[in-house]
């Protein structure tokens, strides 16, 4: 149990120099890329010229005069207050925008990572139970072309048949659930095929362990032995991918929503970026990351909890 | 009830040809008898014990028969020899460091047993701690919420004899129990056996290659070399009056008396020497181990399979 | 495993395929790529353009195999370029040991829990969308993995006692070699590198059809994709032609990427039984 809790504590303490690394990407970003911001601001009259002396009184007054490290402190005190900057192009304050975009991201995200599991665990089952049969042939030659299939290709693929041809499914928008269906599809399924080949390919190399003879040896089923036993040792590769996977959805997805048009993170990053909108880059990248960072986060502890070995692996 | 194993042959078919590793095995173990298969890696032992329960991998072809009182193990369908394992023959695997689930507190995997009788949860629970005090456990309650990594390998390998045993088995299959442990555990190991022989009444069949803990610990000993019986004869008599050369060599490379290593190495099963198996190593080899494989013969109480006592 | 062979093989030839068609482009498109003719936009198949033509009546054939250019190229360009940089800085952590790899390690750690979007995104917001950013953006966000694999390769030849025993046993160099290093150095880079050709070509097409790689004139598979996306309800074949040539590349790597984790394993078995 100490063990555990040690190997947690060294996991959280990880992530502390990881967002660290994040704030400085963010901030760096901002510091190198916006000009001269009291300039910008001090022309924002076109019709009156600044002189140098204002520009200077503007900038020792938004503090950009001080060292590098006072402005970054600054910063950091003002985005744990919730103030991440207003963007250039519409005033609007950061936070506030992407907080108004993210259940759309949110909803997509979610519904994406329970396909991404449920098909995973399904389909990881289905073809172990079915080793080296016809059905796990067909299903493995399946998933290998479904997987390389592009995730924008897909998309138009799916618009093309179930909104075009089938008529069953709207193109874009967020109005209701149903026009959520195919963008989750869009960015689940790929992700979904590297679950089941990742489920399958453990519990397949659990299976000639020792353990596995001693559980038959009690005499347990072929079932029991399956689900009781081999599962629960085989899930980690699986849960860290669909963490890893779910973590960079919840920063958006530029393409999938960008394609099906979802006002989302991922869509205003794009814009952000077609903009140079630096404001607005800076938030997201800070959110991006910490949204990936956490969830991963979790995910580990989740491992650990499962499988309380890990930790004898040493670190990660 | 006798188990009796009739002429059974094992192979492994790969691409570079068929694997024999069991050839023409018959042997009986009559109830209560603690019999020990001794051989070096390679000579078949662990395959014959495994086919015993129908553990083999999918790949392996059995023939022969082993037959279990009335019935015909061989033939039985996996549901039905479900029932077998566990509850009449159960097994002890070797390694206890890999043979415990990993991931699951070491009490749930002995409850598991009690479960698959049909017991109630709060039964099995009872039961299972009742069986760790038993096996010498001083906390129970501990040792059940422990993770297998918590536990030294002597309390592990206890373990494993607490799950083989702990839905009372009339036979006891022991596969390299001491196998990797060093010489304090082995002692363990050998006091852990004793004791369920006492309390539990059952036989055992230990594979092994420690010759210690076979002379200690068995009644009768079967030398096995490349999937082959050479020898059965009773412990004593055995380690006192080795007949077959092979088993002679065993003895003479134990430690106390000179650790003569014997020559050459145990032959590839893919390349098995013709006539009798054993030839190229044997010092008394002539013309007709070469070319005849020698009939087992009764000698007293055992048996032997060579040339030289025909 | 002998069918796994064959159609490794049959991967790496598609995959070389590409490469050449990507080389000799200049030979084997029929038409110029960017030749706009108004008058032939959307045609389908013909003589002249084999596999029709786009809006603009541009040879969608020759505009395939001037993308594959692009893409190929820089996939493999990129991939070279985070193979060197994490293969030095893996091999300096490796050898150095002590507190340089400490520290080393402990960058690499924090590159690898930094989301490979946020890195794109802020690249790509610093310098301005482009190919440039584009090849830094995937150089920065992925060296990480590539040095931390080098540096564990290193530490673990220095702890080679197995080749020692080879030697001992009588095998020639080249044989242990071939036998025991290879397998335990090459195969988890190739590994790697095979996955990471296969994402760069998928990163690079998904940021042209955004717009935020390479710019619209060009031939590159992912702005004939963001091309044909207007078309493509009544012309099927604009959209579908692309897609399939990334669709059998990504395949072809994903299959090379399988057949050599397979081998992994099998060399992580072996050297577990020695």
């Amino acid at each position: 149990m100490k063990q555990t809790l040690g190997y947690m504590l060294k996991k959280l303490l990880w992530t502390i120099p990881i967002l660290l690394g994040i704030t400085f990407l963010a901030f760096g970003l901002g510091l190198i890329s916006r000009g001269d911001p009291a300039a910008t601001r001090a022309s924002a009259d076109p019709n009156y010229i600044p002189t140098e002396e204002e520009i200077q009184a503007l900038r020792e007054e938004m503090g950009l005069n001080d060292p590098v490290f006072v402005q970054y402190v600054r910063w950091i005190r003002n985005a744990v207050h919730g103030d991440l900057g207003t963007s250039y192009i519409d005033d609007k304050p950061v936070l506030s925008e992407m907080l108004r975009l993210l259940p759309n991201t949110m909803l997509l995200s979610v519904m994406a990572l329970l396909v991404i599991l449920l098909a995973g665990f399904l389909g990881g089952m289905l073809l172990t139970i079915f080793r080296d049969s016809a059905v796990d042939f067909v299903g493995r030659i399946l998933l290998v072309i479904l997987m390389s299939i592009p995730g924008f290709c897909l998309a138009y693929f799916m618009i093309w048949l179930f909104a075009q041809k089938l008529r069953i499914l709207p193109t874009s928008g967020v109005e209701s659930m149903a026009s959520f269906l195919m963008p989750c599809l869009a960015i689940s399924i790929g992700s979904a095929c590297v679950v089941i080949r990742l489920l399958r390919s453990s519990i397949l190399g659990e299976l000639p362990k020792n353990y596995i003879l001693t559980a038959q040896a009690k005499g347990l089923g072929r079932r029991q032995i399956l689900f009781r036993h081999a599962l629960r040792n085989s899930l980690v590769p699986s849960i860290t991918y669909s963490a890893n996977t779910f973590g960079g959805l919840v920063g958006g997805s530029m393409i999938t929503e960008s394609v099906f048009s979802v006002p989302g993170i991922g869509s205003y990053a794009l814009s952000a970026i077609h903009n140079r909108d630096y404001v607005a880059i800076q938030g997201y990248v800070l959110f991006t990351g910490f949204a990936f960072v956490l969830i991963c986060l979790l995910a580990d502890l989740l491992c650990v909890w499962m499988n309380p070995q890990i930790q004898l692996g040493g670190d990660s | 009830m006798e188990l009796d194993i009739k002429d059974l042959c094992v192979r492994f078919p790969t691409p570079s040809g068929d694997i024999p590793a069991v050839n023409h095995v018959t042997l009986s173990f009559s109830e209560r008898e603690v019999t020990g298969i001794i051989g070096e890696t390679g000579s078949g032992k662990s395959v014959l014990g495994l086919s015993i329960l129908g553990l083999l991998p999918s790949n392996a072809q059995v023939q022969g028969q082993i037959l279990w009182g009335e019935r015909e193990l061989t033939a039985l369908s996996e549901k039905e020899l479900c029932k077998i394992r566990g509850r009449e023959i159960a097994l002890v695997a070797q390694n206890p460091a890999t043979s415990l689930n990993p991931s699951i507190r070491v009490g749930r995997q002995i409850e598991e047993v009690f479960r698959l009788a049909g017991e109630s949860r709060t039964e099995s629970r009872q039961h299972t701690l009742e069986l760790l005090l038993q096996m010498a456990f001083s906390e129970p309650e501990r040792v059940a919420k422990s993770y297998p990594f918590e536990l030294s390998g002597g309390m592990r390998q206890r373990i494993l004899t607490a799950i083989a045993v702990a839905a009372h088995p009339r036979w006891l299959l022991a596969d390299e129990p001491t196998k990797g442990l060093d010489a304090v555990v082995r002692n363990q190991v050998y006091d852990t056996f004793c004791m369920v022989r006492k309390q539990h009444q059952i036989g055992f069949i230990v594979i092994t290659h420690d010759l210690l803990l076979a002379r200690k610990f068995c009644d009768r000993i079967v030398v096995m070399y490349c999937g082959r019986v050479l020898e059965v004869n009773s412990a004593q008599k055995l380690f006192t009056h080795p007949k077959h050369p092979y088993t002679q060599g065993l003895i003479a490379s134990l430690p106390h008396l000179g650790m003569k290593p014997m020559e050459g190495f145990s032959p590839a099963f893919t390349e098995q020497p013709s006539g009798c198996v054993f030839h190229p190593r044997c010092p008394y080899a002539e013309e007709i181990c070469r070319t005849r494989e020698p009939k087992s013969t009764s000698l007293g109480e055992g048996s032997v399979c060579c040339h030289r006592h025909t | 495993m002998k069918g796994k062979k064959a159609l490794f093989y049959i991967s790496l030839a598609i995959l070389l395929l590409f490469l050449v068609v990507a080389i000799f482009a200049d030979f084997l498109a029929p038409c110029d790529p960017s030749a706009i003719n108004m008058g032939h936009g959307l045609e389908g198949p013909s003589r002249a353009h084999w596999l029709g033509t786009d809006h603009l009546g541009r040879d969608l054939l020759s505009r395939l195999i001037y993308g594959s250019r692009s893409s190929v190229f820089l996939a493999f360009f990129a991939t070279g370029c985070t193979l060197f940089l994490g293969m030095t800085i893996g091999l300096i952590s490796g050898y150095m040991g002590g507190w340089p790899d400490q520290l080393i390690q402990g960058v690499v750690h924090i590159f690898q829990g930094i989301p490979s979007t946020a890195f794109v995104v802020a690249v790509l917001g610093l310098m301005g969308p482009g190919l440039r950013s584009l090849l830094i953006a995937i150089v920065v966000s992925s060296w990480a993995d590539f040095s931390r694999i080098v540096r564990n390769q290193v530490l673990e030849i220095r702890q080679f006692h197995y080749i020692e025993g080879a030697r001992a046993m009588g095998g020639g160099s080249f044989y242990i070699i071939r036998r025991h290093v290879l397998p335990t150095i090459l195969l988890p880079l190739l590994v790697l590198i095979a996955t990471r050709i296969g994402s760069t070509v998928l990163t690079v097409a998904a940021m042209s059809f955004l717009g935020l790689g390479l710019r619209a004139p060009a031939a590159d598979w992912g702005i004939m994709i963001n091309d044909a996306k207007l078309y493509y309800v009544k012309d099927f074949w604009v959209l579908l032609a692309p897609t399939v040539c990334l669709t059998l590349f990504c395949l072809s790597i994903n299959l090379i990427a399988d057949f050599l984790r397979d081998r992994l394993d099998h060399a992580d078995e072996a050297s577990r039984m020695l």
